[in-house]
This record gives C-alpha cells, sequence and structure tokens, in this order.
C-alpha cells in the first residue's frame, strides 16, 4: 500500500503563528495520518507537572489550583533542546536539566484580586507563559497564594496538557466537476444555496468553481441537482492538512518534530528486525 | 442568585466557578479571552461577533466561553475570612 | 509546630487553638475563648505537593 514516496509536494495555503494549512501531493494517506497522530500525542512540549503549595487561603483547593497550572501552555520552542525527553525526565526530579521552576506569590490587601499566569515568575525565559492573561484564581480580601510550579517536557500520549496541537486534521482534496451541457445555470442554481460552505457561484448566469479547496465532500449539490450535472470528486493521493498549536511550538515546527519522531521509529525498527 | 438584569440563574449553578484554562472538547486554550469577550458582550456587542472576532472557530470552544458564568466572583465573598 | 498537630480557628475571634484545648475548655464544638461555634481548622505549616493533572 506505502509503496514508494515521489515527487512529494508541499503547498502552504494559510500559515501564521498559530496554525498552518498545507497541501501536499503525492503522499500515502497512512503516511500523512502517522504523521498527523504523532504530532496529538509525541511531540513534546513543556507544560506544569508537579506544585508544591507553601500557602492557599483561596476558593480553590490546591488540586484545582494545580489543575489549572498545568493546562496553561508554556513556550517550548527552545526547551526543546534544553530540557530532557519526557521518558528519562518522569519523576526525576535530581536531574538539573529536567525541571524548570516558576513562582507565584500573591495576596489581596482590600478588595479581590484576580491572578493571571503573567504573574507567574519563571526563572528560564524560554519557558513562559504564552498567554499573560488567563486567570488562575480570584483571591479575596486578605487572602493569599504562594507556590513553586515544576514544570517539564511532556508528551501527548501521557497527558492533553503536553499535546501541542488542539486540532490536527486531514482531508481529501476536492474536485468538483460541472457538466456545462447538462446544467440549467442561473434559472436552477439549486446548488449553489444549498452548499453548506458557498464553493458554488453563479457568474454570467454559468455555474462556476469558486472556493474548490473548501468543500467539505458532503455531494448535496449532487443530491439537489435535477439533471446530474455536477460530480464530486477528490484527488488522488493529495491531502490537505491542519494543524492548529496551542501556541507552546510554532506550527510548522510541530510537523517537522513529528515528522522525525516517525522517522526516529521506522529506524528502531529497522534496526530490531535486522538484529 | 439574582442577576442585575433581575434573571435568575440558579439552574446555572453547576457551571464552572472560573473560567476553563482550555476546551473541553479540543484543548484549545480559551481563558485568556474570557475577560475580553464578558466586557464586550456587557457593552452590547452580539456575542456571535466577538467570539468570530476573537478567533473562536469550533463550537466546542464557542460554548465554552457562552455558556460560562463566572461565579467565583461572587464566591469570594463567603470564602473563609482570613 | 510539629507537622502532625492539627490546629483551629475561631471564626469569630480568630483565636487559634489545638483539639486537647478544644476538649477541655469547651464541652461541644465551639471556640473555648468567646463560644463561637464556626471553627476553621488551621492550615498546616507544611509544603504540599500535588500533582497538577
Amino acid at each position: 500500500m506505502l509503496g514508494e514516496v515521489t515527487g512529494l509536494k508541499i503547498k502552504i495555503l494559510e500559515y501564521d503563528d498559530r496554525s498552518i494549512r498545507f497541501l501536499v501531493e503525492n503522499i500515502p494517506l497512512a503516511l500523512l495520518n502517522a504523521i498527523r497522530r504523532l504530532t496529538i500525542s509525541d511531540v513534546p512540549s513543556m507544560a506544569i507537572d508537579y506544585v508544591y503549595f507553601i500557602e492557599n487561603s483561596s476558593p480553590l483547593y490546591d488540586e484545582i489550583v494545580a489543575h489549572r497550572l498545568g493546562l496553561i501552555p508554556l513556550t517550548s520552542d527552545r526547551a526543546l533542546e534544553k530540557y530532557g525527553p519526557p521518558e528519562e525526565c518522569r519523576d526525576n526530579e535530581e536531574r538539573p536539566d529536567c525541571y524548570a521552576r516558576l513562582y507565584l506569590e500573591a495576596e489581596a490587601s482590600d478588595g479581590t484580586k484576580v491572578v493571571y499566569s503573567g504573574d507567574l515568575v519563571s526563572d528560564d525565559e524560554d519557558v513562559q507563559p504564552v498567554y499573560k492573561n488567563i486567570p488562575i484564581v480570584v483571591l479575596g480580601p486578605g487572602q493569599k497564594i504562594s507556590f513553586e510550579a515544576r514544570a517539564r517536557l511532556g508528551r501527548g500520549r501521557e497527558h492533553a496538557k503536553w499535546s501541542p496541537v488542539s486540532a490536527a486534521t486531514h482531508k481529501y482534496v476536492p474536485q468538483i466537476i460541472v457538466n456545462s451541457e447538462k446544467c440549467y445555470g442561473e434559472s436552477c442554481a439549486k446548488c449553489v444555496n444549498v452548499c453548506p460552505k458557498n464553493v458554488l457561484k453563479i457568474k454570467d448566469g454559468r455555474l462556476v468553481v469558486e472556493d474548490e479547496l473548501s468543500c467539505s465532500l458532503c455531494r448535496q449539490c449532487e443530491k439537489v441537482c435535477p439533471t446530474d450535472a455536477i460530480l464530486v470528486s477528490w484527488k488522488p493521493n493529495s491531502y490537505i492538512m491542519y494543524v492548529e498549536s496551542t501556541g507552546v511550538l510554532r506550527p510548522e515546527r510541530i510537523v517537522l518534530e513529528a515528522s522525525r519522531i516517525l522517522e526516529e521509529k521506522a529506524e528502531q525498527l529497522l534496526s530490531e528486525l535486522e538484529k | 442568585m439574582l442577576e442585575e438584569d433581575g434573571r435568575n440563574h440558579t439552574d446555572r449553578m453547576i457551571n464552572m466557578v472560573l473560567v476553563p484554562v482550555r476546551c473541553f472538547t479540543c484543548g484549545a486554550p480559551l481563558g485568556h479571552l474570557w475577560e475580553k469577550f464578558y466586557e464586550r458582550v456587557k457593552n452590547g456587542e452580539d456575542p456571535e461577533k466577538v467570539l468570530d472576532d476573537l478567533g473562536v472557530k469550533r463550537y466546542c470552544c464557542r460554548r465554552m466561553l457562552v455558556s460560562h458564568v463566572q461565579l467565583i466572583e461572587e464566591l469570594v465573598h463567603y470564602s473563609r475570612p482570613v | 509546630m510539629s507537622a502532625g498537630r492539627v490546629l483551629y480557628k475561631c471564626g469569630r475571634c480568630g483565636r487559634v487553638f489545638d483539639l486537647f484545648q478544644l476538649q477541655v475548655l469547651a464541652p461541644r464544638i465551639r471556640c473555648p475563648y468567646c463560644g463561637y461555634r464556626v471553627i476553621y481548622k488551621v492550615r498546616s505549616p507544611v509544603v504540599k505537593k500535588v500533582k497538577a493533572i
């Protein structure tokens, strides 16, 4: 099924700080899906693992505060090289290159005070909360909170907080073929109205496919067409992949790391087989 | 629990006390958007437009903000006096 | 203060006492000093390690 991958081509469709959408041509689905799954479960990132509470008189229990802290995304782009791998660092607090420390000490004098993720003081400038205004806890008058949190690299397979992506998907590349001889054009236009993604338009009285890539292959247009003039199909071995980062790593980095991990895994398998 | 607008929110007490940091379903971080969202909706903007503007696309994430009641603001007054 | 000793604090007068004082000075669960019936447990001075799951 896999065979040889030849003539692989990548075209970036959308790209920003948080997400990447790209078209891959001539790639087997199994390979692309393996990469997609590895972005979710195997690409390491930083997240708080343990919290040492010194004081907490806030309305939330220590465990709830710790849980919320664990979910805060921490910048990991440089931490990936700096910190030890998750497998070696798990519960290994003695190793110096495993844990980053984040401190927080807050007290509300009079009136309530919201403690934000930006109030965390990190001892490593490469490991910082991605978003500075996530509320952690609300303190009432006179209440105090003080703790030290330890963050380490982890993988999504251990806990979802270590997963660097909030969405990783792929879909077929749609191809919509309109038979203009059968199509009634403007006088019918049933497919134009039924399409949930607004892919089809009427231009100069004729039906045109305007935004082919955003088609979700739902085939509502085929169903509604009285003359079977429209056909929804897809290109073989071409896919559109979408990766949305939680902010911990750059989106392209996540895909690159996932591909590298897949390569490592394949090499491991090969060396085991050769033994 | 009576809101300023006179509506009773007792039936929604089961809600989270403080905004969730992430979406329960997809794990996208949302906690940092709550205050912006709340302020804008309170000032009369349409929640749908505010969510679009904040870049909250999926309905799993949208329901997190739309259905949230920030109970901790009220609860903190009844927490342990120090 | 040792780690095992649990302390209580009165909700009204704020005075701190332990279980022994509570049993000897007050017949029921109430502040041995002012008689107030709301009593809080004082947080132990030990650092508590919690896993962020």
